[in-house]
């Protein structure tokens, strides 16, 4: 719910910015939107709140009926305000309340706002005084209903004399009288003045507007050199300390007929405080433990659970016998290494070690401190273990996600066995990988390398891409896949050669093939395409407009049909069938275990099965986040924490760098501007992108978490490049600007590496220096 | 009348004010009852509003007394607000290291006994006996005054009846604070401005209250801009040696007034190349005016503290540990940038009153406690909201003017840039010393309520000058924007006085 009133603030403010600021500079008065994209505008606003809000679908659709009749009076009565009334908070929280007393409540009090509004526009005078009526009470609105829906404050708590104070409701009502202040104060002369109305036409100016074309002119041999520079050197900081080459690989096979029973003799009493087990192939494992006293076996630690694969589990047993009894009582089960430990922290072998020679083999590896260097973290339990099931043709565990991300990273567990280095090997292969595609998406778009290294730079300081390219997870994978579907549709764009839509096609295949979120990518992809038709359409018919000759014209209306069809051909083989093709070919795995189904029918019953999983995992979990906290990097995902024996802290961390997520919202907002303003498409491509990869998670009602804006922060830093590149003219102040910001960038990312690489670090050190919000937990 | 003369009536009005409805209370019995001194706040506030109203009714905004009419009123007003606090407040309540009434307590309330019962100055530097004396000093002399009337004797009252000295103080920031305005250029309207928001903040109320130096130090503080910008102007022996005295008082009072020696420093080292470039022959009367203020204000600010290194080793700026990460109040285990560089809005959602066991987030501390305190009232949760909102306003805005004077610092005088420069080297000062104290009572705003005059007289001067502001092709001058800041100050003056008023 609070999701919906974050959806409602975000787009009444993008409106306010988009349209007074755009009405200001060139002297306009809501006249920029025809009618039939004001419709559009009420569609997709009122359709996103009723999907995102929960509540009685008849209460709802009664609201929504109302609010369109007022919506169609005020359309057809006074056009322009109607795009105002379409923004306004209220409306929108009436007409998605479903309670029709506040409906009502709501609408009438936007039809006197939007009278007055109509009033005053109309009015050929000095007072312009709408505005602030407009913002303030619309912010009000807004923070009313936040505070009395999501925070539970009422008008009752005003007069509480205990401290709690409902702070929202309050300045929520303070906000409403500053708007009706504004009124008068508005009221008493205009203070605003244009000095000369904005003469620009839209279409022209020195980059990007109105076309693709940034005056990128090819790769050169410096840009190939630089790409191989900055490509190596994350490499090179991505498998610095990525994970231990060696742990327990021998395991014991552990069956209901065979070896279930694990009897160790001590040769002498022996107080055991505690047994570290390594699991390997296959988590989640329970055991008993018992002690034989006067011939019989007792049984005092009993279904203890051990759920981590290929990581130490701890279990505390404080317990002193001669002879121990450890029971799993799983069926099937892979134990790599035991370890006791006597009161003392001392590891004590049993005399009868030799007996199960696969459990004591290589107690050496147990390290002083298990840190992420030496197991498996956060979703590689899951991700690991199954590419590792990949790789040797098991039967697999984990079937959420299509399986292309799993067989990527087995790549790394073949090349260098099943280990941390192995199984992270190929994250930080991907994360290198994009750090190239940024370099060539920058410089395709800004035209200028200066600017490419820049956003380079910002890439491979980014806190969450240098993370997530260090663990064996899949989103890193998706994130390069969906960065190249957007590259490569660009670059189509620019040079309309069919090469590129062909490798759109793969690399969206293969999107899709790794994670479902490249489906929402592919979305954003058909609007930037659909959007590109449309221009071409028109400048096709332009181009046609100046012709008298009738025969000529003919001729043209026939190539251009046949363009179109030809086109029109190609995107299906493109987008539909090569995607479906690799989908489909990601299942080969599947089909080879389970020989029950083909790989098709292996799509369509895991299909099912992760629709049914995604809309039903909600869970409580201390890091999950929604989507608008993101935005914000309000809380970080913690992702392994050591507490070190000389009480120094390892931990990684997942969250946003604070340059690209705070100065991607500035840029974002610069481009919203651009695109609206300068109708510049390059903005409209890279805001398209942006919002095509956070707004389904709106609507997504399963826990969900901060590393899903992986892809986002990608697209950000191309932002912040490209709004440099736009916004500040003057070429050696772009670049002070820019040395600045990388400067910024590589000290903040020096800063927080610790953090971030799962380095030792004192704990001092966090806590003064790194905690900057908090939510940012690392200890 | 002269500027000298005006002077002292008024701070003679303002002390036999303090002094006379300090002695007025007891006699009538009134101080017993808080309801009585509420009352008479109300009584004497509107008769306030309705005497400048009928003076002001004639006049237009062009005529000269208008606004010093308006001014006067809003003084009286804020002199009203104090010395009300102080009465109804009794001398145990809402204090910060008071610990009792025994000249051995080693809070604020043994040091003015061991003046006032032993004559003496106390004898070790434990707890708060470290603390430089001029403020005990000036509180026990009035003290003796008030008791010497009303013939009473005991600690409890002895101790209670120096508060006269912190309540005058804070009622004479009033002028001085007009006075600093007058110096730096605001013409009548900011100076309206000014004087409302120094007048209506609660910080003034409560130290006015306090057995402490922070109003005294306050005071201190602003006379010594005011000074170094009169000496700026004209470095005459009178204003050298007023600038000493006033440097080496409030030096006695609080070791942190010197934070404002800084900006003096550099008035004098531009005054000095200045003379040296136009006329050489003058630098070594300068030299010698330096020598002179040095010779004052020096042995007169640090006597106390050579004492105290002399006898205890006590070191000089020392500052009473109060028990580093054991201590309840201490919040180093947090982040330098959740501590002090980002704001918190979470903190501000929270409630309106600062929590000094759980808050680290200064800027927001600083905010909340500049109304609050450390406290919680029993009030309507409405009016601490309301005055919350109003204060984050007028700050944000204030924020924005300082900046805004900052940035344009070109080519302009002294009297312009003290403002924006004081500003911000006394929150770049308080910010230090949080830093280097990370304590929740550090963020305590009554150390900082020199910024509350900067943001006045930072507002006024904003208000007063119609800027214009440019952005590409759009101009907006801040005519607009003035009647927000009056709205806003208007909601925060009244939400304050209606506060306080009710505040048990």
């Amino acid at each position: 719910m609070a999701s919906t009133y974050y959806a409602i603030g975000v787009i009444f403010v993008i409106y306010i910015w988009v349209y007074f600021w755009k009405d200001r500079c060139t002297s306009k008065q809501y006249n920029s939107s025809d009618r039939f994209s004001r419709f559009m505008w009420y569609a997709v606003t009122r359709c996103a709140v009723l999907l995102m809000s929960p509540g009685n679908i008849k209460g709802k659709l009664i609201c929504v009926t109302v609010d369109a009749v007022v919506y169609v009076v005020l359309n057809i009565a006074a056009g322009n305000v109607a795009l105002q009334y379409i923004f306004w908070p209220g409306t929108i929280i009436a007409a998605a309340s479903g309670s029709i007393r506040r409906a009502a409540y709501i609408l009438a009090a936007e039809i006197l706002l939007a009278g007055y509004l109509y009033i005053v526009r109309s009015v050929p005078v000095r007072i312009k005084n709408g505005t602030g009526l407009y913002c303030f009470s619309g912010m009000a609105v807004l923070m009313f209903f936040f505070a009395r829906d999501i925070d539970g404050q009422y008008i009752g708590m005003l007069a509480d004399n205990s401290g709690n104070a409902p702070m929202l409701l309050v300045f929520s009502i303070l906000l409403m009288v500053v708007a009706l202040m504004s009124v008068l104060i508005g009221m008493s002369g205009n203070d605003l003045r244009i000095l000369q109305p904005q003469t620009q036409s839209a279409g022209s100016g020195a980059t990007g507007r109105g076309s693709l074309d940034c005056g990128f002119s090819g790769f050169k041999c410096v840009d190939a050199l630089i790409m191989i520079t900055g490509t190596l050197a994350f490499f090179i900081m991505g498998i610095t300390g990525l994970g231990t080459h060696t742990i327990p690989s021998s395991q014991l096979h552990i069956q209901a007929d065979r070896n279930r029973d694990v009897v160790l003799d001590f040769g002498r009493d022996v107080t055991i405080s505690k047994v570290e087990i390594f699991l390997g192939y296959e988590g989640k494992r329970t055991v008993s433990f018992s002690k034989l006293e006067d011939d019989a076996w007792n049984v005092f630690k009993s279904r203890q659970e051990v759920t981590a694969a290929y990581c130490w589990n701890e279990i505390k047993l404080d317990s002193t016998q001669k002879v121990l009894g450890c029971v799993f009582l799983d069926n099937d089960a892979y134990v790599g290494e035991m370890i006791f430990f006597d009161d003392k922290g001392n590891k004590i072998l049993p005399q009868n070690a030799g007996a199960y020679m696969k459990l004591f083999d290589e107690q050496a590896l147990y390290p002083e401190n298990e840190t992420y260097y030496y197991r498996t973290m956060f979703d590689e339990v899951y991700h690991a273990r199954t590419a590792y099931e990949f790789a040797n043709d098991l039967p697999i565990y984990e079937n959420t996600h299509p399986p292309l991300g799993k067989t990527i990273i087995s790549i790394g567990i073949k090349m260098f066995g099943m280990n941390p280095f192995g199984w992270r090997f190929m994250s930080v292969v991907c994360g290198s990988f994009i750090v190239t595609l940024v370099y060539a998406f920058a410089l395709r778009i800004t035209g200028s390398r200066e600017c490419a290294v820049f956003a380079m730079l910002l890439q491979m300081t980014e806190f969450m891409h240098f993370t997530l390219s260090r663990i064996a997870t899949i989103d890193i994978m998706a994130a390069l896949f969906i960065i190249a579907m957007f590259y490569f549709m660009t670059a189509f764009m620019q040079t309309e050669k069919r090469a590129y839509l062909l490798l759109d096609g793969i690399v969206s295949g293969a999107a899709i093939a790794v994670k479902w979120t490249g489906i929402y990518a592919g979305a954003g992809l058909a609007i930037i395409f659909l959007l590109w038709c449309l221009n071409k359409k028109n400048t096709l018919e332009s181009n046609d407009g100046i012709l008298n000759n009738k025969v000529i014209k003919m001729n043209k209306d026939c190539g251009r049909n046949a363009y179109w069809l030809r086109l029109g051909a190609e995107c299906l083989a493109c987008f539909i069938i090569i995607p479906l093709i690799i989908y489909t070919l990601s299942y080969v795995q599947f089909a080879q275990v389970y020989t029950d189904k083909n790989a098709i029918e292996h799509v369509i019953s895991n299909g099912k099965l992760m629709l049914s999983y995604h809309s039903k995992t909600i869970f409580e979990h201390p890091y999950a986040s929604e989507w608008y906290e993101w935005i914000f990097d309000k809380k970080s995902l913690l992702d392994a924490l050591t507490v070190n024996r000389d009480g120094s802290i390892s931990s990684v961390a997942t969250f946003a760098g604070p340059v690209v997520c705070w100065g991607g919202i500035v840029a974002f907002f610069h481009q919203i501007y651009r695109w609206s303003v300068k109708k510049d498409r390059v903005s409209a491509m890279l805001v398209i992108a942006y919002a095509s990869l956070i707004i389904p998670w709106m609507f997504v009602k399963r826990t969900v978490f901060i590393y899903h804006y992986l892809t986002c922060l990608s697209i950000l830093v191309l932002m912040i490049s490209y709004s440099v590149r736009t916004g500040i003219r003057d070429g050696s102040k772009r670049k002070k600007v820019m040395i600045v910001t990388a400067i910024i960038s590589i000290a903040l990312f020096a800063m927080f590496y610790p953090v971030l690489s799962g380095a030792d670090v004192p704990r001092e050190y966090i806590n003064a220096a790194l905690k900057w919000l908090p939510g940012w937990r690392f200890v | 009348m002269n500027q000298i003369k005006k002077t002292s009536v008024a701070t003679a009005v303002i002390v036999i004010t303090v002094i006379a409805s300090y002695i007025i209370a007891h006699l009538t019995g009134a101080q017993q009852s808080r309801l009585y001194i509420k009352i008479a706040m109300c009584t004497a506030l509107a008769l306030t509003a309705v005497i400048a109203s009928v003076n002001v009714r004639t006049m237009t905004c062009h005529d000269i007394h208008y606004y010093d009419v308006i001014i006067i009123a809003i003084m009286a007003a804020g002199i009203i607000m104090r010395i009300g606090y102080m009465l109804y407040t009794p001398c145990n309540i809402r204090q910060h290291d008071l610990w009792g009434f025994d000249a051995d307590a080693g809070g604020h309330a043994a040091y003015i006994l061991n003046l006032m019962q032993y004559h003496r100055l106390p004898l070790s530097n434990k707890l708060q006996f470290y603390q430089q004396p001029f403020f005990y000093i000036a509180g026990s002399l009035m003290s003796l005054v008030v008791n010497s009337i009303l013939n009473t004797s005991s600690a409890y009252e002895l101790a209670d009846a120096a508060r006269t000295a912190a309540c005058t103080a804070s009622c004479l920031m009033l002028p001085a604070s007009d006075a600093l305005c007058r110096e730096c250029g605001i013409g009548g309207r900011g100076r309206v401005i000014s004087t409302a928001l120094v007048a209506c903040s609660p910080v003034f109320y409560m130290t006015a209250g306090m057995l402490t130096p922070d109003s005294l130090s306050t005071l201190l503080m602003v006379l010594a801009v005011l000074y170094t910008i009169k000496w700026s102007n004209d470095c005459s022996w009178k204003n050298t040696v007023l600038l000493a005295v006033i440097y080496g008082l409030g030096v006695m009072t609080k070791v942190s007034v010197g934070v404002i020696a800084l900006f003096t420093a550099v008035v004098f080292v531009i005054r000095l190349v200045k003379t040296v470039k136009t006329d050489a022959k003058q630098w070594k009367m300068l030299m010698l005016r330096y020598i002179v203020f040095g010779l004052i204000s020096m042995p007169l600010g640090l006597w106390y503290s050579v004492r105290n290194y002399r006898m205890f080793g006590q070191p000089i700026g020392y500052v009473l540990d109060i028990g580093g990460s054991r201590s309840k109040l201490y919040t180093g285990d947090r982040s330098i940038a959740a501590r002090i560089f980002t704001f918190s809005i979470d903190n501000i959602m929270k409630g309106p009153y600062a929590d000094v066991f759980n808050d680290y987030n200064a800027p927001a501390y600083y905010l909340k406690s500049s109304l609050f305190g450390e406290y919680r009232y029993e009030v309507p949760a409405i009016i601490p909201a309301v005055l919350l909102f109003a204060a984050l306003f007028i700050t944000f805005i204030a924020v924005v003017a300082v900046i805004y004077q900052l940035i344009h610092l070109k080519n302009k005088s002294i009297a312009y840039y003290a403002v924006p420069v004081v500003s911000v080297l006394m929150y770049a000062s308080v910010t230090y010393f949080y830093m280097k104290y990370p304590y929740g009572c550090s963020m305590d705003y009554r150390y900082m309520g020199l910024l509350s005059v900067m943001a006045g007289a930072a507002l006024g001067r904003m208000c007063e000058n119609t800027i214009e502001i440019r952005f590409r092709n759009i101009v907006m001058n801040t005519c607009k924007l003035n009647k927000y800041i009056v709205f806003m100050l208007t909601v925060f003056c009244l939400a304050s006085v209606i506060m306080y008023v009710m505040v048990q």
